[in-house]
Parts: structure tokens; C-alpha cells; sequence
């Protein structure tokens, strides 16, 4: 099973700005594949540059891959965290709330290897905003 | 590093612009240029200082450098100035340029839209140093030195273009967490002013308070009068 790689986002930088000492570019993030499977680790790489020149010193994200309108339980949410030294997201499923029930999310493991975006197949549910720092 | 953009299979010459150093020097043709040379000269553990060392126009042949900046159309040049039209064609470092021709092995094109959007602002397209300034700051240099970009000459009344320019740059530079360094005898920033002062300090003069010791010289100089006037009577 092919893993999905830096190369598997399509990069638009929506905004760039130079604040104090830092350069930050809001970067739209497009997942490409739905061919491709969540990494066994490491996490989803992010592409190198994310318009900067020089480095990238960390990544905020704004808004993650999310469900398809409607989807609970398991299906239900992903929590992505940003990894500085792997320069990569790593996904985590939640569960809890339902149209029943208001629980607070549980963060559950990290997305298994059978994840791929596809999941995800509506059009806004590929898109991933992210703010990225350095310069 | 390939002499010649034609070894290359395909697309421009920009293999130079890809490189990140964090310590430049930039040198120049003024006068404090030769602050750079003894200080190389000089540097007897003959470690680098610099990661790079860019020049501009004709100083490619007098300091050795890794880039050369020369903004002048190449074409144009070569109808004024033909052998340093052909010193250029046979360089072997990269120049960079606001024109590439093929004519040119080594010349690169600046990357001008790119460092405009860095630095919001044309002021740095208004000579060659402060274009070098502005690609710093693009390329994020941590530690710019430059020697030989003096603009005006102490007790003269010569001044180049671009030194307003540069020394915005600079100053934004330094906003940016960046450092730059000039030599003791450059007028770039009033850099040859700087000298030990009374407080111990090595600072510029600081104008208006420097009166005070006017002021004080006043003062004993009217003492020594009043004296010499009662010593005479």
C-alpha cells in the first residue's frame, strides 16, 4: 500500500506577511490522492517549503481534513497535530459526541494504515488551512 | 558547481539562488573596501568568516567572491564596454543579473518579484548594493557585513545614489532580527564616527549633548581670561 507523502498536497499561499521577526504564509493545503494510505509512521509529511525561503520553524493548523457533514462515532472526527521535527501531521480519531449524546470527544490511536483522504471524499472536507511560521 | 548553464539539460541556471548562508559579506567599491581586505589579510588562523561573499560589478576581480551582482542589462553593458562585457561571458561564478542571456554562462536573473513581495517596498531597486541588501534580507542572512558601500566621503561634497536606500535596508534588517556589521571607516550609518567616548563607551557623538563640552570649554576658556586679566593689572 502505497503511503501518502509531502508530494500527495497541492499548495496555494493565500497570504504572506512578515510579523515581528517571523515570516507567516496562510497556506491552503489540498489533499490530492485518495489513492494513498495513512503512513505505519512518521505521520503525513507536509511539503518542505510551505512558501518560505529559508525554513519553516513550525506549522499552525486552522483547519484540519474534516468529516463529511453528518458523520458520528467513529467516522465522526480527527484531531491532526503538527510534528516540528518530522515536519509532518500526525491524525487521531475521536470519539463521543453523537446526535444523541453531547460527550466530550476521547482522543482514540492514531489513524490506522487503512485511512486514506478518500474517507474524507466531499470537496471541503479535502481542504487543510494552515499558518505556517519561519522564514 | 557547472561553469556553463548550457552543461545543464534543460530550464535556467538558479542553483546559486538556492544557497542559504548565514554569515555574507557584501563588498563593495567605496573606499572601506580595503577594511575587507586587511581584515582578511590579517585573519592569520585563516578561518572563514563568511559563508559567502558577494561583490558587485568590477570587484569580481578584485576580491574572491561567490557571487558577483551586476544589475546593469548585459547587452548594454557590452556596447559601452566591451572587455568587461567579455570578462563576464568567461567568469566562472555566478552572476547575478536583472537579465540572463545564454551569452552569459553564469548570469542568473535576480529575483526581483520574489524580494518584492519580502520587503513590501521598491526602494531597494535603486542600485546594486541595496538590491544585494534586499536579497538578504529575502534569504533571511543572519549576519551581513558590508564593506565598501560608503555613498558619501568624509569632508566632501560627493555622494553616490543608493545610499538612502541601504541604509533603510539596514535598518530593516535589524528589525528583523538580523545583525549587520560595517567596518570603522565607512560613512554608511555614520560608521567612522563611531570612537570612544568620555563614559567609557564606544558609540557615534550624540549630537546636541555634545554641546555640553562646548559649553565646559566655554566656561574655563572665559576662567583663564578673567585670570589672565587680573594677572595683568
Amino acid at each position: 500500500m502505497a503511503a501518502l507523502t509531502a508530494t500527495c498536497w497541492t499548495v496555494t499561499i493565500e497570504d504572506r506577511a512578515i510579523w515581528g521577526k517571523k515570516k507567516r504564509n496562510r497556506c491552503k493545503l489540498v489533499s490530492n490522492t485518495g489513492a494513498r494510505f495513512y503512513p505505519s509512521s512518521g505521520g503525513w509529511p507536509l511539503p518542505t517549503s510551505l512558501g518560505m525561503v529559508r525554513n519553516v520553524d513550525y506549522v499552525i493548523i486552522t483547519q484540519g481534513l474534516y468529516p463529511p457533514s453528518g458523520a458520528t462515532g467513529a467516522a465522526g472526527s480527527i484531531r491532526w497535530n503538527y510534528v516540528a521535527t518530522e515536519h509532518s501531521i500526525h491524525g487521531y480519531w475521536e470519539t463521543g459526541a453523537t446526535s444523541t449524546n453531547n460527550a466530550a470527544p476521547v482522543m482514540q490511536g492514531e489513524l490506522p494504515t487503512t485511512w486514506k483522504p478518500s474517507a474524507f471524499s466531499s470537496a471541503g472536507s479535502s481542504v487543510m488551512y494552515v499558518e505556517a511560521v519561519g522564514w | 558547481m557547472k561553469k556553463n548553464r548550457a552543461d545543464k539539460d534543460e530550464g535556467l541556471f538558479i542553483d546559486p539562488l538556492l544557497t542559504r548562508p548565514d554569515r555574507v559579506a557584501i563588498v563593495a567599491l567605496g573606499a572601506s573596501a580595503k577594511s575587507f581586505i586587511m581584515e582578511q589579510m590579517s585573519n592569520g588562523g585563516m578561518n572563514s568568516p563568511f559563508d559567502e561573499v558577494w561583490t558587485v560589478n568590477r570587484g569580481l576581480r578584485g576580491f574572491v567572491h561567490d557571487k558577483v551582482f551586476c544589475m546593469d542589462d548585459l547587452k548594454w553593458l557590452e556596447k559601452r564596454n566591451k572587455s568587461y562585457a567579455n570578462f563576464l561571458k568567461n567568469h566562472d561564478r555566478p552572476i547575478i543579473t536583472s537579465t540572463p542571456y545564454p551569452d552569459y554562462p553564469m548570469s542568473i536573473p535576480y529575483p526581483l518579484h520574489e524580494v518584492m513581495e519580502t520587503i513590501e517596498d521598491d526602494i531597494f531597486t535603486q542600485n546594486t548594493i541595496a538590491y544585494m541588501v534586499a536579497y538578504a534580507i529575502h534569504t533571511g542572512v543572519k549576519e551581513l557585513t558590508v564593506y565598501g558601500g560608503d555613498f558619501v566621503y568624509p569632508n566632501g561634497n560627493f555622494s553616490e545614489k543608493g545610499g538612502q536606500a541601504v541604509a533603510y535596508l539596514l535598518g530593516m534588517f535589524k528589525s528583523l532580527g538580523m545583525c549587520h556589521r560595517l567596518p570603522g571607516d565607512t560613512t554608511l550609518l555614520y560608521a567612522n564616527t563611531v570612537k570612544p567616548q568620555p563614559d567609557g563607551t564606544i558609540r557615534r557623538t550624540l549630537y546636541g549633548y555634545h554641546r555640553k563640552e562646548e559649553v565646559a570649554e566655554d566656561v574655563e576658556k572665559e576662567k583663564q581670561r578673567k585670570r589672565r586679566q587680573k594677572e595683568s593689572k
